[in-house]
């Protein structure tokens, strides 16, 4: 008896315009909203592969302080389906040891043309949610008024069949109707990619889009109900589209903005401005403290260094003397452990400040699940790895990489190496006679000759260097021993755990709801 | 056959719409329920359907009490509403097929539903035109045939003939009398006190929930039913003033 009305239901259905309607409407949008996010995970990419090689450039050194290695996110194919916060975060963060990461670098967003006006999201996701509950209201705003309207719903219930199975024949029936516009949604969705050989989706991604069709259905179904439920509860066919579409707009747009809005409001975060301010006044600090330390050290002989490069965290130098050498030393023993410290005296500013914004982000989160569709844009962000959970993650494993690499030079005592600084052998050191001896091939034998000249411009006695002054020669080292950075992305029964919560609240909102409806349904007047 | 003992029901908002409505009707009999609009015509038949819940006596179909056995009560009864739009997009056939399979008629074939039509008298060209299409006559014809389908041993018609030409509600009466030999129990609540004349076996008045009167055809052959009936309607009127 109920697969007879959900026949009649589907019959009835295919043969209204709507039915037409929500196929044209996803024919036009899905290819369209596909084709964007390709294109848009293509630019990716792009982003990330020459972001690598820079990154594989950058990542070689010639002595130890000048490894601070880039380490680079692979954009995941999965974000076609789902874009998620990706596009606003960057994929980048370069390891230092006077910086603890907080955030990565390189949005997307700062890479695209700034004077085009930022359009709505048209990820698959986004357009798969505007047209599942478009198209669910359709079909069900009407589902209990319109069989009154026409009084066929007095003629059926004249007959032996309870309302129970009317209902849920109706339901079976219009599911059955949308079902389809789904599976060809999807189906499309993955002919589509098909034709674009370099999207490669893993066993595990592969799992993950089967997640996301039956979390689609959850929420197809979920839609439905509260159309039911709004059809339940009114007698005309009219008031329940004008509810119908009141929800649609409230859920789909008004919530979601309105969270972040009040997320903001309510969790007040400083300004990055402000919070570089302080960074900059302990970084301040930290210049300080060093550069007192390096007063204490006593004098070298001579402060001449024939070729040094300077910038990040460190100098790379060639021919200088024993002494200097040897005070540079001394000085990274104490300046490289007191710079890490200063790291950790950042984070904790740091700290408070992404907490923040995580704790916004939370609130905003939490203010729209009031919304059903935010409900499963969030899942399905969690199963894209396209959410914020997936970039803390990130984060977490750069910010942890960073401590085995500190601990690495720590356990090898890299920060009182020369190599640390310099490639020279520390058996070739000279004093500063033996220097002015070698550069001026002998022509002047001690550094008092030469400072006797008072010359300033004493480079023009200079004749002769050995070879390893030049830093441009050092040949770069073998960092294979060095920890290395391997991006341990979440495992799928980690995201299923995480989208499980969401599915919860869903699969109990629908129970909820059609249990009300159900109710209303039994005492539904039919005439 | 159809039994009313002291059905009685009360809207949420106070109405009382049927005031312990007594009543029998037999096999083999047409009973006619006038009544002015807002009389409790429609709320019997409602009540007779399990449609709403009785505030207090109950209603029997074949004996079964409609509350306690609404599913076992349906099967012994067939219904034409008033105005029935039914399933516009359907064909006339379709629109037959899908409520006989609801009615326990799962073998009738294509020739027994145009076999059905032939008799309400549709014309041939429309068993397999989109309901959409007829006109409210044709509809309600439809609909008649849809409660002949079901075979059911009682009939409850609610205004039929609203809305019908004055041949179409002659042959629907036509249709109703042989079903009348065929043994079924009719119920036919209406204002259309000409028709009830013609072929009523028995004809009660309803005023305000209450059957303020009853009256076999022989009895009513004799007084003039439509004073009687009219001085009813003053009454209201005058009351109403
Ligand atoms: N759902 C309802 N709620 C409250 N009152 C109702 C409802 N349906 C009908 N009534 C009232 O009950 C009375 C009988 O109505 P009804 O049985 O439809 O009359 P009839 O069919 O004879 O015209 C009317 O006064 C009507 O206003
Ligand atoms: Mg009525």
């Amino acid at each position: 008896m109920i697969l007879r009305i959900a026949t009649k239901e589907l019959y009835h259905n295919i043969t209204t315009p709507r039915f037409i309607t929500g196929f044209v409407l996803s024919l036009l949008l899905i290819p369209f909203s596909i084709v964007i996010s390709i294109n848009e995970y293509k630019s990716k990419i792009n982003v990330f592969q020459t972001e690598q090689k820079q990154a594989d450039i950058e990542n070689q050194a010639n002595v130890y302080s000048a490894y601070r290695p880039v380490i680079v996110k692979k954009p995941t194919p999965l974000s076609i389906f789902a874009r998620g916060v990706s596009y606003n975060l960057g994929d980048r963060v370069k390891i230092l040891f006077g910086d603890i990461p907080m955030m990565s670098e390189g949005k997307a967003e700062s890479r695209d043309n700034p004077f085009l006006n930022r359009f709505f999201t048209f990820d698959f996701i986004s357009v798969l949610i505007i047209i599942i509950s478009l198209m669910s209201f359709l079909f069900t705003y009407d589902i209990c008024t319109w069989e009154r309207e026409t009084g066929t719903l007095k003629i059926m219930l004249s007959n032996p069949v309870s309302r129970a199975s009317v209902l849920t024949g109706k339901m079976l029936g219009t599911f059955l109707t949308l079902l389809p516009m789904l599976l060809f949604s999807y189906g499309l969705c993955i002919l589509v990619i098909m034709f674009f050989p370099f999207i490669h989706f893993t066993s595990s991604e592969w799992v993950r889009i089967g997640l996301i069709f039956l979390l689609s259905v959850v929420f197809l179904v979920l839609f439905m109900i509260i159309g039911l439920f709004v059809s339940s509860r009114v007698k005309h066919s009219g008031t329940a589209i004008v509810i119908c579409l009141v929800l649609w707009v409230t859920f789909l747009f008004i919530i979601p903005n309105l969270a972040n809005y009040s997320a903001k409001s309510f969790v007040k975060v400083r300004s990055v401005e402000n919070l570089n301010f302080d960074i900059q006044e302990i970084d301040k600090e930290f210049y300080m403290k060093f550069v007192e330390y390096n007063q204490k050290l006593p004098k070298a002989d001579w402060n001449m260094t024939w070729m040094v490069i300077g910038g990040g965290e460190g100098n790379r130098i060639a021919g200088a003397s024993q002494s200097y050498f040897e005070k540079e030393r001394l000085m990274n023993i104490f300046r490289e452990p007191l710079r890490i410290d200063y790291a950790d005296k950042k984070w904790s500013i740091r700290k408070v400040y992404i907490t923040k914004l995580g704790k916004q982000e939370k609130t905003a989160q939490y203010l729209s699940f009031l919304s059903p569709s935010e409900i499963f844009k969030k899942s399905i962000n969690s199963l894209c790895a396209t959410g914020a959970e997936s970039h803390y993650r990130f984060l977490d494993q750069a910010r942890k990489y960073r401590e085995d690499l500190i601990r690495y030079y720590k356990e090898n005592k890299f920060f009182s190496s020369y190599l640390y600084f310099t490639q020279q052998d520390p058996k070739s050191f000279m004093t500063a006679d033996e220097m002015v001896n070698t550069l001026t091939n002998g022509e002047i034998k001690t550094l008092a000759d030469l400072n006797a000249k008072n010359d300033p411009w004493v480079f023009k006695y200079f004749k002769n260097s050995p070879p390893d002054w030049d830093i441009n020669v050092w040949k770069f080292m073998d960092l294979s021993q060095f920890p290395q950075f391997v991006y341990q992305p979440a495992k799928v029964s980690n995201d299923i755990e995480d989208s499980l919560l969401q599915i919860g609240m869903l699969t109990t909102l629908a129970l909820i709801l059609f249990y009300f409806s159900y109710r209303a349904f039994i005492r539904y007047d039919v005439r | 056959m159809l039994q009313a003992i002291d059905l009685t029901k009360r809207y949420e908002d106070q109405q009382l719409a049927l005031d312990a409505l007594n009543l029998e009707i037999k096999e083999g009999e047409i009973f006619f329920l006038l009544g002015a609009n807002g009389a409790g015509k429609t709320t019997t038949i409602n009540l007779f359907l399990n449609f709403i819940e009785p505030t207090g006596g109950k209603a029997l179909i074949n004996g079964i009490d409609v509350t306690k056995e609404p599913l076992e009560s349906k099967k012994y009864v067939s219904y034409v509403s008033e105005n029935v739009m039914l399933y516009g997009n359907f064909t006339a056939r379709q629109n037959l097929d899908f409520f006989a399979k609801l009615g326990g008629k799962p073998n009738l074939t294509k020739e027994d539903y145009y076999m059905r039509m032939r008799e309400v008298g549709l014309q041939e060209e429309a068993f397999e035109k989109k309901l959409k299409t007829f006109s409210k006559g044709m509809r309600q014809k439809v609909g008649l045939t849809i409660a002949i389908i079901k075979d059911a041993p009682n009939i409850l018609l609610d205004e039929p003939t609203a809305g019908l030409d004055p041949k179409a509600a002659a042959e629907l009466m036509q249709i109703l009398v042989n079903l009348k030999r065929q043994g079924k129990s009719i119920l036919m609540c209406t204002h259309d006190i000409f028709r009830a004349k013609n072929i009523a076996d028995r004809v009660g008045i309803m005023k305000e929930g209450r059957l303020v009167m009853v009256r076999t055809r022989s009895e009513f052959l004799e007084d003039d039913l439509e004073k009687i009936y009219m001085n009813y309607m003053q009454e209201m009127v005058i009351e109403n003033r």
